[in-house]
């Protein structure tokens, strides 16, 4: 094979092959950065979800005085409910992330006091 | 014999050593074509990612906080598209104000910059609905109170 007087890969060689792989790093990264705030936006949905639907659970036990400690799964989340006579603590666990909030509640009245 | 091979349509040696020769010819269109290939998908993801705008996050959070507030408070019902609930302090009305929608008293901002808003009820679902910029949306917040 005859070789170039200028090399076997030219200067306008190299530059399109940085050109491509410069492409082709900043979509990767694009796709990446959009995928994964897209599963988080969506984790973020569940749980949300979860700790409405777990306060409307809480309410409903304190109404029934059926209060009693549980843990419940849900697509890939742990729901853990304890209950401290008129206080119940709530833990979502998630893949990505978590939350953990404390509910009192006024049996009498019917009314949420406290939610943090 | 120079002559005699210019005539004939060969090229010099210096001529030739000016070109590039079919190999990197090829280098460089293939790596030309994957450039132009990876622009597509590239302006595609940039294209998806701009509609994301600034608001559907705080859009995502304000809804969150209202559903959190409904779900906590007591009594929830709609009259002439506002939300009313109590809470054990007070009865908090959600209403369009100032092209936001907020709970009052206290103020508290749930979705900003819209062109109108209001709530309505279907099937035991409640369900707020705002308009901004030509766009409507819709977002279930709460289970109506039996």
């Amino acid at each position: 094979m005859r070789q170039n007087k200028k090399g076997f890969i030219t200067i306008y060689a190299l530059l399109l092959l940085s050109v491509s792989f410069s492409i082709c790093a900043a979509v990767t990264k694009v796709y990446k950065d959009k995928v994964k705030f897209i599963e988080y936006v969506d984790e973020f949905r569940l749980i949300n979800q979860i700790e409405v639907l777990v306060i409307g659970r809480i309410r409903q036990s304190y109404d029934d005085y059926k209060t009693k400690d549980e843990t419940i799964y849900y697509h890939s989340c742990r729901i853990s409910i304890s209950y401290d006579n008129s206080s119940a603590s709530i833990s979502i666990i998630c893949p990505k992330m978590s939350r953990h909030r404390v509910l009192t509640y006024d049996e009498i009245e019917g009314f949420v006091t406290d939610y943090y | 014999m120079e002559r005699e091979r210019k005539m004939l349509g060969l090229l010099s040696e210096k001529g030739r050593s000016a070109g590039y020769n079919i190999l990197e010819m090829s280098i460089g269109l293939l790596l030309l074509s994957v450039t132009v290939v990876m622009i597509s998908p590239l302006y595609r993801c940039l294209n998806s990612l701009r509609q994301f705008d600034s608001y559907f996050y705080q859009d995502e959070i304000g809804i969150y906080q209202l559903q959190i507030a409904l779900a906590l408070g007591n009594d929830i019902r709609i009259e002439d598209g506002i939300l009313y609930y109590e809470t054990i302090d007070n009865e908090m009305t959600v209403s369009l104000v100032n092209r936001k929608i907020i709970a009052q008293p206290g103020t508290v901002d749930y979705i900003h910059d819209v062109s109108d808003g209001w709530f309505e009820q279907k099937e035991g679902i409640i369900y707020v609905i705002f308009k901004r910029k030509q766009q409507t949306y819709r977002y279930p917040v709460a289970y109506a109170s039996e």
